[in-house]
């Protein structure tokens, strides 16, 4: 190795461990986000199910589920999440159906955000 | 270390970093199953028992239930899990008890629903290797719904 040479090494090492740092950060970012995405999909489900009770709304569920994503994720995760509500009686039972949908930050590695779309189902109750 | 050996252990720690970070990722992913599972059971069990608690009849009240945690286990992407739901009348019941009663539907008594369920460790389900890991994630949730005082007489 020529006195040219001399101090590659350092520089090497700092730009693997920045790649491997950036990889695990990546890890921590994609678990968060499928935590997220778990918690969104519990949150639809309870509007759902708020949604079913005699004398609620569709819309109710919505609401409801939207109130779950930001006690449950906090404010500012659930501030791109949007909730509609709907009924469905395809499957035989009356059902209603809790769509929440929109954009969640990439904080961890700061690269804007990814669009999730989340169902709950809950069947009606019958009066 | 010989003069063309330098930079060799670089090498090796990006290549094997990657490498190590499978695990970390299969635990990761198992977690989120289990994250999944325990959301889905314990949902599922209290509108199990809610459906069972404003049934007509014993028999659709189990129809109920069953449907009921399956759509909650369908919503978190598992609808093949392995589920296993009882009732038990309240108050008095516990999961674990084998010698259970069964519930009725007389305005004011309870309905205790227990399920559990076993979900398959992540890419153990599937392809070839479908049924050669008999261990998968347990999990189990409990719920108690009061039949209604007001409910109207069953049809």
């Amino acid at each position: 190795m020529s006195g040219r040479d001399d101090g590659s090494a350092v520089v090497e090492h700092v730009l693997v461990l920045a790649l491997l740092l950036v990889i695990a950060l990546g890890v921590v970012q994609v678990t968060l986000l499928v935590h997220a995405r778990a918690i969104a999909v519990a949150s639809a489900a309870e509007g759902a199910r708020a949604a079913a009770g005699i004398g609620q709304t569709p819309a109710d569920g919505a609401a409801a589920a939207e109130q779950v994503l930001r006690t449950s994720l906090g404010a500012g995760y659930a501030a791109g999440l949007h909730c509609t509500g709907s009924t469905d009686g395809s499957a035989g039972e009356p059902e209603v159906v809790v769509v929440c949908s929109g954009r969640v930050p990439l904080r961890v590695l700061g690269l804007g955000d990814v669009t999730i779309r989340v169902t709950g189902h809950a069947v009606r109750e019958r009066s | 270390m010989k003069r063309d050996e330098r930079g060799s252990a670089l090498i090796e720690a990006a290549a094997l970093a990657p490498l190590l970070l499978i695990p970390v990722l299969y635990l990761a992913l198992t977690l989120h199953r289990a994250e999944q599972a325990r959301l889905a059971a314990a949902a599922g069990a209290r509108d199990a028992a809610r459906a069972y608690a404003t049934a007509p009849s014993t028999d659709d009240a189990r129809a109920w239930s069953h449907a009921a945690v399956r759509t909650a286990f369908a919503d978190q992407g598992m609808p093949g899990a392995r589920l296993d739901i009882t009732f038990a009348r309240e108050p008095g019941a516990t999961c674990d008890r084998s010698s259970v009663t069964a519930p009725v539907l007389t305005p004011g008594d309870a309905v205790l629903v227990c399920v559990r369920a076993t979900v398959a460790l992540p890419f153990a389900d599937r392809g070839i290797v479908r049924g050669a890991f008999p261990a998968g994630l347990p999990v189990s949730a409990q719920a108690v719904a009061v039949v209604d005082d007001h409910r109207g007489d069953p049809p």
